[in-house]
């Protein structure tokens, strides 16, 4: 094993990509077929969808029902290629997540309408009157492409610099209490942080709405599988350019010094620009030894300092008798 | 009617009341010994008194095969058959999230669609728990003392 350098016990480009001990998909030909191409194709589908649809099939409505139905479909694949016995979904685990999914569709989103960084950047261009409308006249994959790379490389660094400063970690940490992965775990974590991950510019550049949705489609896909208990036979050339549950779970794992790698939520590609990509996996996910945390705890979580230092301010240590 | 008795009535929401028989001669040990692994995990906390067993869970791991269960009350009566009472938070919770999702669809304008479809899914959610779970719980608790492994001891449980 190599010497720590930053990120626990691995070393960053230490690991030659796909080389680690992956085990292959369980059964026959079609099975082993599905489970290798499953996420090119979809990512083809999504592009081709996105481009070709008739503007009255090309809406927001629809974009949420494809990704409704992307998770229906991934919770039955949870079933059909499991990954590892112990992240197996249990009702009781089924129901907290789709608590935490609800939350983010409810709640976060109405805060990010109001004061997120698209109410921001609509109130600069208003204020600077800029126009941005010949974005929408460059190619429609470019303008996917961009609207993808943009909002990822400032998750990039959001998200390292969770893990880095102590008051981000605060929000952030909630997330790293899951004690297996799921195709619904992306969305558990403290609200605050859920906010704030999902701040970027991509709206300064007015693209097409339709590239908005083919970049969310595909980010919210890739989100999907980097939680999903599910085994790929994950081709290589994916593997170099994309976020997988083999990175993810390692992101994950009880070592904290561990976690500190695979940032990016969809280009693992950034992380290789940054020296911060680890390829490797990890089944032991969770902190405190794998410790669960409560809906309670994980929102009091970022306020803790604070409840702690109220606490001691209202009752302060005994005076010792003279 | 007393608070007692208005509890009793609502009650079923989150507990579950149920009885496995236990084979003809089986004892109390014997059959909390072959219970006794499901309140053997992290996080569980346990009490014997005679006939009784009582235990509660304080943020259970995910796999632990009893964690939707947070307290729970077992008592081996005459018959001889393991009546059981247990309460899980979780069910509780999923029975009040409609109403939660339903009061964010009417505040929040962003909401109205987005919090009315959870309230639908939690309501499915909680009609398939309230079914599956109890289930669960009673067949695995038949398996576990259908279990022939351990020769019976004599003891002061109610035959």
């Amino acid at each position: 094993m190599n010497a720590p350098s930053g990120i626990g016990t691995r070393r960053a480009g230490a690991q030659r990509l796909g080389t680690w001990d992956r085990p292959k998909v369980q059964g026959g030909p079609v099975k082993q077929f599905i489970f290798t191409w499953f996420q090119p194709v979809v990512l083809a589908a999504m592009i081709a969808f996105w481009t070709f649809a008739p503007d009255r099939y090309a809406t927001p409505a629809v974009g949420i029902g494809i990704g409704i139905a992307f998770k229906v479909v991934c919770l039955g694949l949870e079933w059909v290629s499991q990954r590892h016995a112990s992240w197996r979904l249990t009702w009781k685990e089924l129901t907290t997540d789709l608590f935490y999914v609800a939350v983010s569709y409810t709640l976060v989103k109405y805060a990010a309408k109001h004061i997120g960084s698209d109410a921001a950047v609509d109130a600069i261009k208003h204020y600077w009157n800029i126009h941005t409308a010949w974005a929408g006249h460059w190619p429609f994959l470019l303008q996917v492409f961009v609207t993808m790379f943009v909002f990822d490389f400032g998750q990039y660094w959001m998200h390292r610099a969770m893990h880095n400063w102590y008051p981000l970690w605060l929000t952030h940490a909630p997330h790293h209490y899951i004690t297996q992965l799921n195709v619904l775990k992306g969305a558990i974590g403290n609200p605050i942080e859920i906010f704030l991950i999902g701040l970027g510019i991509g709206g300064f550049l007015d693209f097409l709405p339709r590239a908005a949705l083919a970049a969310g489609g595909i980010g919210l896909a890739i989100d999907i599988y980097n939680h999903a208990n599910i085994r790929f036979n994950t081709p290589r050339w994916w593997l170099y350019l994309f976020n997988t549950v083999e990175h993810h779970s390692l992101h994950h794992c009880q070592d904290y010094a561990s976690t500190r790698c695979n940032y990016a939520n969809t280009f693992i590609v950034i992380d290789r620009m940054f020296g911060t990509c680890v390829d490797d996996e990890a089944e032991l996910v969770g902190q405190e030894g794998g410790r669960r945390m409560s809906i309670r705890e994980q929102m009091l979580y970022p306020f803790l300092p604070v409840i702690d230092r109220v606490r001691t301010w209202r009752s302060p240590a005994a005076v010792p008798a003279e | 009617m007393s608070e007692h008795g208005l509890l009793r009535l609502i009650d079923w929401i989150w507990t579950v009341r149920g009885a496995v028989p236990l084979a003809p001669g089986q004892t109390c040990d014997t059959a909390f010994a072959r219970l006794d692994p499901l309140f053997r995990e992290p996080g569980t906390t346990r009490r014997r008194e005679g006939d009784t067993l009582v235990f509660h869970k304080s943020d259970p791991l995910s796999q632990d095969p009893m964690a939707v269960w947070d307290r729970g009350h077992l008592q081996i009566v005459a018959g001889p058959a393991l009546h059981y009472r247990l309460a899980s938070r979780a069910l509780g919770f999923c029975f009040l999230a409609p109403a939660l999702f339903l009061g964010l669809s009417l505040l929040l304008e962003t909401a109205h669609v987005s919090g009315r479809v959870f309230a639908g899914f939690f309501v499915a959610l909680y009609i398939i728990g309230r079914m599956l779970e109890p289930w669960l719980v009673a067949a695995r608790l038949a398996r576990l003392l259908a279990a022939t492994d351990q020769a019976d001891n004599a003891d002061s449980c109610p035959a």
